[in-house]
C-alpha cells in the first residue's frame, strides 16, 4: 500500500511536474509573441527613432532643460538676445583674468600635515592663522598651443610664465588663511595676433615640491628639504582657456583641478569645465570616468577662483569664501546633457538611492494560476529598456506603449509590484487617425517628409448635458429635440473622406477644397455648347455668341432681371474683345435687342453697353477686322444680286463728302 | 384608286426586274450597313484612344501633383534604417549567390461601398421621358432567375421598346439617300435609260429602285413616298449646305435682308427668360418658356437726341427741326393730359433753347448743357413712366447709376466708333442684307432715334438710316401704340394691396391642400388673372415671367424686410418662397455681391451651400458629412438632380426599388427630382426617423427647388440625415427604402 501510495504520489508528482512544464510552456508561448513584437519595435525605434521619449508629457524626467525661456520668448527679442550674448562674450576680452588660489588639497596627507611650524611661514601667508598651512610654490604658465606643422609629431607649444605664488596646502575650511595669492593675466596675451599659429591657450599650473603622501620614511621631513632633493616632484594641472575656435569656456567661479605628476600631464575637467568638447577630446578618460572621480577624491587638487576683472590685482588679496558647490550648479551648463549615462544620471541616481526603488514584475497567466516574478532594481522598461526616470512614467509608458499586456500596479512596502497579464481585449485595431490607415505602407504618421496636416478631432471625455426641467411639455410636440439627441463622444472629422467623383481618399490638406464650389463644372460647360451645336436652324454666328453668353451666365449665376444690365456690362468687360475678334458684333447687337425685347434691359442700357463695346473696338486691329468683314459682305451682296432697295439718295451725296 | 392600280401595274411590269432589284437592294443595303458599321467601329476606336490619352494625361498630371506634395510614399529601393530587424525574403540563385530583400508590409485596404457613376450638377436639369428602355438592368444573376417577371414588366412599361432592338430594319434618311445613290450608280441591265438623269422626273429605273426598296422595307412607305422623300432630301443637300430654315449669319458674308422676326428668331426662341441662358437645362417645355412680351418695354427709353450727332445727321435736313419740334409738341400735349405741366415747361424751355442755338454746328460746347437738360428731363420722364413699376426703375437706377448720375439720356456725340471712314463714300451707300436686318432689329429698340441706330450700326450715317427708315416706315408700328397703357398705381392703393396680399398668403396656408403644382407662366392676353388663369388654378402666384400686367392681383408682392428674412415675419419666408431679387430689395436680395446681402432667404438661388464631405456612412452605404458646423435652420444644400415627370419617376422607381437604392424626391405634383444620374453630394444623405436635417420645397424665382436645412445645430463631422418621408406639404409620394438604424 505504502509503495503504491508512494507510487501514486510520485505519479501525481510526475504528473504535476508534467503539468507544470506544460503550463510553463503555455505561459511562455503566451508571453513570447508580444515580447518578440515589442523587442522588434524596440530595436527598430533604436535604429530609426520615430520620436524622442523626452517630448512625452509623462517623461519629463528625461528632459534635462527647462522650457522656462520659451514662455518669455519673443521673436522680436532674438536680436536683443544675440547682442547681449555678443556683449557678454566680448566683455572678458577687455579685462584681466584674475586667478585667486585657494589652496592645494591632498586628502592623502593627514590633516596634521597642513599645520606646519610657523617658521615655515611665508611672508605671503596670513599671520592670523593659528597654524599656517604649508606653502607650495605654484607657477602659473600660459601655454600657447600652436598649429601643428606638417612634420611635427606633437603640437609645438609656447610657454609664458605669468607668475609664481605660494599656495597653502590643505588650508582648513574653518580657519582659512586670511589672504590668498592671485595672478592676473591680461587678456591681451590671449589675442591671436600676438603669436601666429596659436591654436589654443591653456593655463598650466605647476606645483613644485608636493609633499609625498605615502612617504613612510620622510613623513615629517619638511617640504623645503624635499624640494631641493627631489626635483621630479612637480605636479601640474592644465586648463583650457581658449579653444581653437577662440571660445572661452570659463566663467567666473570656483574651479578644482586635479594635479598630476609632470610626466603625465592630464587635463581633468571637472564641474563647469566638463564640456562637450572635452568629452570628445578625451574619450578614453571618460571611459574610466569613475576612476577620474576617484582621482578627484583622493589625488591632490588645486582649488582656485577665477574672476574676470577690469583691473589687475597682484600679490595677495583677501581670501574669498568657497562657493557652495550644489549639484544643480553642476548641471547648469547647457551642454552637459550628454548621452553618457553617468553624466546624466547623477541627479537621478541620487534620488533613487534615497528611495531605493525595487520593482517586481509579476507575470500572471491562466487565471493567475501561473506566476513568475522578476525583480528589477531600476526604472527601465523591460521591453524597450527605456529609462523612465520615475515609477509614474514607467507605468504610463507600459500602459500606453505595450497594449498587448495589462498592467496593474500594486504598491507594497518598499517595493512596487507590477502585475502583467495578457490583454485579451487587444485586437490590433488602430485608434489613431483614419488617414494613417490608407497610407501604404503603414506609417504615414511617422513619415519624415515634413509636417503633414491632420484633421481635427475632439474626444469628449466628460459630458454632462443640461437636463431639462421636467414638465409635461416634453411629451407635446417636440419643438426642440436637442435634449433627446445624444451626441457621439467623438466629434470632428474622425473618418476618412472620399472624393465624390473618383472615390479616392481625401487627404486632410485637400479638405478645404469643395468640389461643389463651382457652378459650372467642365462637363456642363461642354454640354451646353454641344446642345447649342445640335441645332440645325441656328447659324454659326448665333451659336458662337450663345455659347459665350451661356458660359458667362453659368459662371456668374445671375439670379434676377435686375442683374442683367450688370451681366451685360461684365460680359463686355470679360468677352468684349473675343466678340469683336470672332466677328460677332452684329450678333451681339441682335442679342442685345433680344434682351430688350424680353424686357431685361432698357434702350438706354442697350445704347450705353454698345458704346462700351465701341470703346473696345476703337483699336486699330479691331477696326481692320470689322472693316474687312463688312467689305466681304458688300462684295458678296454686289456679286449675288442687285440690291432690291436701290437708294438713289441725293442727300447722301451732300453728306458723304463732308465725312472725314 | 388610280394610283393604286398604277402602282400594281408597274410592279407587274417590272416583276422580273424587281427580284433582281430586290437582290441588289439587299446587297447594297448590307454593303452600306457594313461600311457604316466599320466606320462607326473606327470612330469608336478613335474616340476610345482619345479618351485613353486624356485619361493618361490626367493621371500623369495627378501623379505629378502628388509627387510635388510629398505626402505619398515611394517605395525606395534603399532599405530603411531598421532593415536589420525586418523580415526578409531570401532566395539563392543557381550560382549559389543568396539574395535578400526586406519585406514591407502593406495595410489591408478597407473596401468602400459600391458607387455608381453620377455627374455633378449644382442646379436641376430637366430631361425628357425615356420612350425606350436603355438597358435591361443587371442586378445579379440570382435576381434575374428568381424574378423574370420583373424584367418583362419593365419592358412592358416602355411598350416593349428596348434600345437597339430595331436594328434589323433600321434605315434613316442618310442611309436611304446613300442607298438610292448607290443603286443609281450601279450598272443597270437596261441600257436605254440613263440612270444619272436626276432632273428627269421619275425615270423608270428610279421607280424600279424605289419599288425595290419599298418591297424590301415595306414599313418605310410606298415607292411614291420614298421618291418624294428622296427628292426632298437631295434637294436640300444640293441647294446649300445650310438647311433652308436657317437664317445666314448676320456677321457672315452671306447675310440676307430678312424681316426682324426672322433675324431675332433664334435668339427669341432659344433664350430662357428665367435662366437668362440660351437653350437652358431646366425649362425645356415650351409652356414654361415665355416669349418676349411685345406689350412691355423696359424703360427708360432712349429719347431722340436733342442735338444733331454730326454733320451727316438727319436733323440737319431742311425742315427736320421743325418736324421734330412738332413731334415733341405732340408728345407734350399728351403729357399735358397726364397733368405733367412742369415737365412740359421744361421741355418747352429746352426746345426754345435748342431752337435758339439750333443752327450752331459746334458740338463741343453744347453737350454739357444738353446733358444737364437731358438729366432733368429724363428724371421726370422716368418717374412718370415708371410709376407703375417703381421697383424696376429702382434697380435700373442702381445698375445704371453711372449714367443716371451724369446723364440719364446719353448725348449724341459720345465717342463715336464707326467704320464709315475706312471706306470710300460710295461704298457705304449700299444697304447690304446685314445692314437691313440689323436696322430692323435696332429700330424697335431705339425707335426714332436714328442717331443711336446709326452709331450702333457703325456702317451707316445717320442720314442714310433716316432715309432707309422712311422707306420702311410703312411696316413699323408707331411708338405710341407700344406704350403701356396701364394706369399708374397710387401709393395708397399699393399699401392696401400689400395687406391684402398678406392676408391671402395666410389664407393659402390655412387651406393647405397637399397639392403643389408646377408654376407655368400664364399668357392670356387682354384677360385679367381670374379663375381661368392657370396660375390661379394651380394656386401659384403670378411671377414676373407671366405675361399679365405687373399690377396683377395674383402677383406676389415680395417683402419689405430689413432683417434676415428667416422668420415668419417675412411674407416670403411665410409663403415658402425665397426672396425674389426683383421684388425684395430692402433685404438686399437683389445685390449681385453676396457679401452685401443681409437676407438669409436666398441661399438656394445663390447656391450658398455648406461644404459637404462624403465617407462610408455609419448607417448604410455612403453618407454625407458636414465639414463646418451649422446652426439650426441653416441652409445645408439644395437637393439637385434631374427633373423628370411623375410617369417617368414611376418607371424609373420600379428599377430603383429593385436596386434598393433610390434618389427620387418628389418636387411637386408634376415633377420629381431624380439624383441618380445627375446630382450633388447631398444625395448621399441617409434616411433617419430622428434626423438632423429637414427638406423643404421652396418656390425660388418661379421654380420649385428642394432645400435641405439643419433641424438642429450640427457639429463638424456629423453625418447628415433627413426624414425621407417628410416634406413641407407631405407631397412625398415615393418613399425611400427605410433602413434600420439605431439611435446614435
Amino acid at each position: 500500500m505504502p509503495p503504491k501510495k508512494r507510487d501514486k504520489d510520485s505519479d501525481s508528482a510526475a504528473k504535476s511536474v508534467q503539468m507544470d512544464q506544460m503550463n510553463h510552456e503555455l505561459f511562455l508561448q503566451a508571453f513570447e509573441k508580444p515580447t518578440q513584437i515589442y523587442r522588434f519595435l524596440k530595436t527598430r525605434s533604436q535604429l530609426s527613432p520615430i520620436f524622442l521619449p523626452r517630448t512625452l508629457s509623462y517623461m519629463r524626467t528625461r528632459m534635462s532643460r527647462t522650457h522656462k525661456a520659451r514662455k518669455e520668448f519673443k521673436v522680436n527679442g532674438i536680436l536683443a538676445q544675440v547682442v547681449a550674448r555678443k556683449k557678454k562674450e566680448a566683455a572678458p576680452m577687455a579685462d584681466f583674468m584674475t586667478i585667486t588660489f585657494l589652496g592645494v588639497y591632498d586628502k592623502k596627507l593627514e590633516p596634521a600635515r597642513c599645520f606646519r611650524t610657523p617658521d615655515q611661514q611665508d611672508e605671503n601667508n596670513a599671520a592670523s592663522a593659528p597654524a599656517a598651512p604649508e606653502l607650495i610654490k605654484l607657477e602659473t604658465i600660459l601655454h600657447k598651443v600652436c598649429h601643428k606643422k606638417r612634420k611635427d609629431v606633437t603640437s609645438p607649444g609656447l610657454q609664458v610664465v605669468l607668475g609664481e605664488s605660494q599656495v597653502p596646502l590643505n588650508p582648513s575650511e574653518e580657519h582659512p588663511p586670511p589672504q590668498a595669492p592671485t595672478v592676473s593675466i591680461p587678456t591681451e596675451s590671449f589675442t591671436r595676433a600676438s603669436s601666429n599659429m596659436v591654436k589654443s591657450f591653456n593655463l598650466m599650473l605647476k606645483a613644485f615640491d608636493m609633499p609625498q603622501p605615502n612617504n613612510d620614511t620622510e613623513n615629517a621631513e619638511p617640504a623645503a628639504k624635499r624640494r631641493r632633493r627631489d626635483d621630479s616632484n612637480v605636479y601640474t594641472a592644465e586648463l583650457l582657456l581658449f579653444d581653437k575656435n577662440n571660445h572661452c569656456n570659463l566663467v567666473a567661479g570656483d574651479y578644482e583641478l586635479s594635479l598630476k605628476k609632470l610626466e603625465a600631464p592630464v587635463r581633468i575637467p571637472k564641474g563647469r569645465v566638463n564640456t562637450w568638447d572635452k568629452a570628445m577630446e578625451v574619450p578614453v578618460e571618460l571611459n574610466k570616468g569613475s576612476g577620474q572621480l576617484e582621482l578627484f577624491r583622493t589625488g591632490p587638487v588645486i582649488k582656485f577662483r577665477l574672476n574676470w576683472a577690469s583691473e589687475p590685482s597682484s600679490g595677495m588679496v583677501e581670501r574669498p569664501r568657497m562657493l557652495e558647490a550644489s549639484p544643480s550648479e553642476s548641471t547648469t551648463d547647457k551642454e552637459n546633457s550628454t548621452p553618457s549615462a553617468d553624466g546624466q544620471n547623477n541627479v537621478v541616481a541620487k534620488k533613487k538611492e534615497a528611495q531605493k526603488m525595487h520593482i517586481v514584475y509579476q507575470f500572471l497567466y491562466n487565471n493567475n494560476s501561473r506566476q513568475q516574478t522578476e525583480a528589477c532594481d531600476d526604472l527601465h522598461c523591460p521591453w524597450c529598456s527605456l529609462h523612465c526616470g520615475n515609477l509614474y512614467a514607467l507605468l504610463k509608458h507600459l500602459k500606453l506603449n505595450h497594449p498587448r499586456f495589462c498592467f496593474t500596479y500594486v504598491p507594497l512596502p518598499d517595493v512596487a509590484r507590477i502585475d502583467i497579464c495578457i490583454n485579451e481585449c487587444f485586437d490590433g485595431s488602430y485608434a489613431g487617425n483614419a488617414i494613417d490607415m490608407i497610407a501604404q505602407p503603414p506609417g504615414l504618421a511617422f513619415s519624415r517628409d515634413g509636417p503633414v496636416r491632420r484633421t481635427c478631432i475632439t474626444n469628449v471625455l466628460v459630458c454632462r448635458p443640461k437636463r431639462p426641467t421636467p414638465s409635461m411639455a416634453e411629451f407635446l410636440e417636440p419643438d426642440d429635440p436637442d435634449f433627446e439627441n445624444q451626441r457621439s463622444y467623438t466629434t470632428g472629422h474622425n473618418r476618412l473622406y472620399h472624393h465624390t467623383t473618383t472615390c479616392l481618399p481625401i487627404f486632410p490638406k485637400e479638405m478645404d477644397e469643395d468640389s461643389e464650389g463651382e457652378n459650372d463644372p467642365p462637363w456642363l460647360q461642354k454640354k451646353t455648347m454641344m446642345m447649342i451645336d445640335e441645332f440645325t436652324d441656328v447659324n454659326e454666328g448665333e451659336k458662337e455668341l450663345m455659347k459665350m453668353w451661356n458660359l458667362h451666365v453659368m459662371k456668374h449665376g445671375y439670379v434676377g432681371d435686375c442683374q442683367i444690365p450688370l451681366a451685360v456690362e461684365m460680359f463686355i468687360e470679360a468677352k468684349g474683345d473675343e466678340v469683336l475678334a470672332k466677328n460677332l458684333y452684329r450678333n451681339f447687337v441682335v442679342h442685345m435687342s433680344s434682351l430688350f425685347d424680353f424686357g431685361l434691359i432698357s434702350a438706354v442700357g442697350v445704347y450705353t453697353s454698345l458704346q462700351k463695346l465701341h470703346e473696345l473696338a476703337n483699336r486699330q486691329e479691331c477696326k481692320m477686322e470689322l472693316a474687312s468683314c463688312w467689305k466681304a459682305q458688300r462684295d458678296h451682296w454686289h456679286a449675288c444680286q442687285k440690291p432690291p432697295v436701290l437708294s438713289p439718295n441725293p442727300p447722301t451725296t451732300t453728306a458723304a463728302p463732308e465725312k472725314n | 384608286m388610280e394610283k393604286d392600280t398604277k402602282n400594281r401595274k408597274s410592279i407587274d411590269d417590272k416583276n422580273k426586274v424587281s427580284i433582281e432589284w430586290k437582290k441588289k437592294v439587299k446587297s447594297e443595303y448590307m454593303r452600306l450597313r457594313q461600311i457604316k458599321r466599320h466606320k462607326r467601329a473606327d470612330e469608336i476606336k478613335v474616340a476610345w484612344n482619345e479618351n485613353r490619352k486624356r485619361m493618361a494625361e490626367t493621371l500623369q498630371e495627378e501623379e505629378k501633383h502628388w509627387q510635388e506634395r510629398k505626402v505619398l510614399w515611394h517605395c525606395s529601393s534603399e532599405p530603411p534604417l531598421h532593415h536589420s530587424v525586418m523580415k526578409k525574403a531570401e532566395i539563392t540563385t543557381s550560382d549559389g549567390e543568396p539574395q535578400s530583400k526586406p519585406i514591407r508590409m502593406i495595410n489591408a485596404v478597407t473596401p468602400i461601398p459600391t458607387m455608381y457613376t453620377w455627374a455633378p450638377i449644382q442646379q436641376n436639369f430637366m430631361v425628357e421621358d425615356e420612350t425606350v428602355l436603355h438597358n435591361i438592368p443587371y442586378m445579379g444573376d440570382e435576381i434575374l432567375e428568381q424574378d423574370g417577371a420583373f424584367i418583362e414588366e419593365l419592358i412592358k412599361n416602355y411598350d416593349g421598346k428596348v434600345h437597339g432592338d430595331e436594328s434589323s430594319g433600321f434605315i434613316d434618311d442618310e442611309l436611304f439617300v446613300e442607298l438610292v445613290d448607290a443603286l443609281l450608280a450601279a450598272p443597270v441591265e437596261d441600257p436605254k435609260k440613263d440612270p444619272k438623269s436626276k432632273t428627269e422626273k421619275a425615270p423608270d429605273p428610279f421607280i424600279g429602285i424605289f419599288q425595290a426598296i419599298s418591297a424590301v422595307f415595306p414599313d418605310k412607305g410606298s415607292p411614291e413616298e420614298l421618291k418624294d422623300k428622296y427628292f426632298e432630301l437631295t434637294d436640300r443637300s444640293h441647294l446649300s449646305t445650310l438647311p433652308p430654315e436657317c437664317t445666314p449669319n448676320i456677321d457672315g458674308p452671306k447675310a440676307q435682308s430678312v424681316p426682324r422676326e426672322q433675324t431675332m428668331h433664334s435668339f427669341h426662341t432659344l433664350f430662357c427668360r428665367r435662366c437668362f441662358k440660351y437653350d437652358c437645362f431646366l425649362h425645356r417645355l415650351q409652356a414654361s418658356h415665355p416669349g418676349p412680351s411685345s406689350q412691355k418695354r423696359k424703360g427708360p427709353d432712349l429719347k431722340p437726341f436733342a442735338e444733331p450727332c454730326g454733320t451727316s445727321c438727319y436733323m440737319n435736313l431742311d425742315g427736320m427741326k421743325e418736324k421734330l419740334v412738332a413731334e415733341k409738341a405732340n408728345e407734350e400735349a399728351e403729357e399735358k393730359e397726364k397733368n405733367e405741366k412742369e415737365k412740359e415747361k421744361e421741355k418747352e424751355k429746352q426746345e426754345q433753347e435748342k431752337a435758339a442755338n439750333g443752327e450752331e454746328k459746334d458740338d463741343k460746347m453744347k453737350p454739357s448743357k444738353v446733358r444737364k437738360h437731358g438729366s432733368l428731363d429724363s428724371g421726370n420722364e422716368a418717374s412718370s413712366e415708371d410709376s407703375n413699376d417703381s421697383m424696376k426703375t429702382k434697380e435700373l437706377k442702381r445698375c445704371n447709376s453711372k449714367t443716371e448720375a451724369g446723364k440719364e439720356q446719353p448725348s449724341s456725340n459720345s465717342s463715336c466708333f464707326s467704320l464709315i471712314g475706312s471706306v470710300a463714300p460710295e461704298d457705304h451707300i449700299e444697304w447690304t442684307g446685314a445692314d437691313q436686318s440689323l436696322f430692323r432689329a435696332l429700330q424697335k429698340v431705339f425707335l426714332n432715334n436714328f442717331c443711336a441706330i446709326a452709331q450702333t450700326m457703325i456702317t451707316k450715317t445717320c442720314l442714310q438710316v433716316y432715309e432707309f427708315a422712311q422707306k420702311e416706315a410703312a411696316d413699323i408700328p408707331s411708338e405710341e401704340s407700344l406704350k403701356d397703357h396701364t394706369p399708374p398705381r397710387k401709393k395708397k392703393k399699393k399699401h392696401r394691396l400689400w395687406s391684402m396680399h398678406c392676408r391671402k398668403i395666410q389664407l393659402k396656408k390655412d387651406s393647405s391642400s397637399n397639392h403643389v403644382y408646377n408654376f407655368v407662366p400664364c399668357d392670356h392676353p387682354n384677360q385679367p388673372c381670374d379663375q381661368n388663369c392657370p396660375c390661379v388654378g394651380a394656386q401659384n402666384f403670378c411671377e414676373k415671367f407671366c405675361q399679365c400686367s405687373s399690377d396683377c392681383q395674383n402677383r406676389f408682392p415680395g417683402c419689405r424686410c430689413k432683417a434676415q428674412c428667416n422668420t415668419k415675419q417675412c411674407p416670403c419666408y411665410l409663403a415658402v418662397r425665397e426672396c425674389d431679387p426683383d421684388l425684395c430689395q430692402m433685404c438686399g436680395a437683389d445685390q449681385f455681391d453676396t457679401t452685401k446681402i443681409t437676407c438669409r432667404n436666398v441661399s438656394v438661388q445663390r447656391g450658398q451651400h455648406k461644404h459637404l464631405l462624403m465617407a462610408p456612412s455609419d448607417v448604410a452605404g455612403w453618407g454625407i458629412f458636414l465639414k463646418e458646423s451649422a446652426q439650426k435652420n441653416e441652409f445645408i444644400s439644395e437637393y439637385c438632380g434631374e427633373i423628370i415627370s411623375q410617369d417617368e419617376a414611376d418607371r424609373r422607381g420600379k428599377v430603383y426599388d429593385k436596386y434598393m437604392c433610390s434618389f427620387l424626391f418628389n418636387l411637386n405634383n408634376d415633377f420629381v427630382v431624380d439624383a441618380t444620374r445627375k446630382g450633388n453630394k447631398i444625395r448621399f444623405a441617409n434616411h433617419s426617423i430622428n434626423p438632423n436635417c429637414y427638406a423643404k420645397v421652396m418656390m425660388v424665382n418661379g421654380d420649385h427647388r428642394i432645400g435641405i436645412f439643419a433641424k438642429r445645430a450640427i457639429l463638424p463631422g456629423e453625418e447628415l440625415f433627413f426624414d425621407y418621408r417628410y416634406g413641407p406639404t407631405e407631397q412625398l409620394k415615393f418613399v425611400g427604402i427605410e433602413r434600420e438604424m439605431e439611435f446614435l
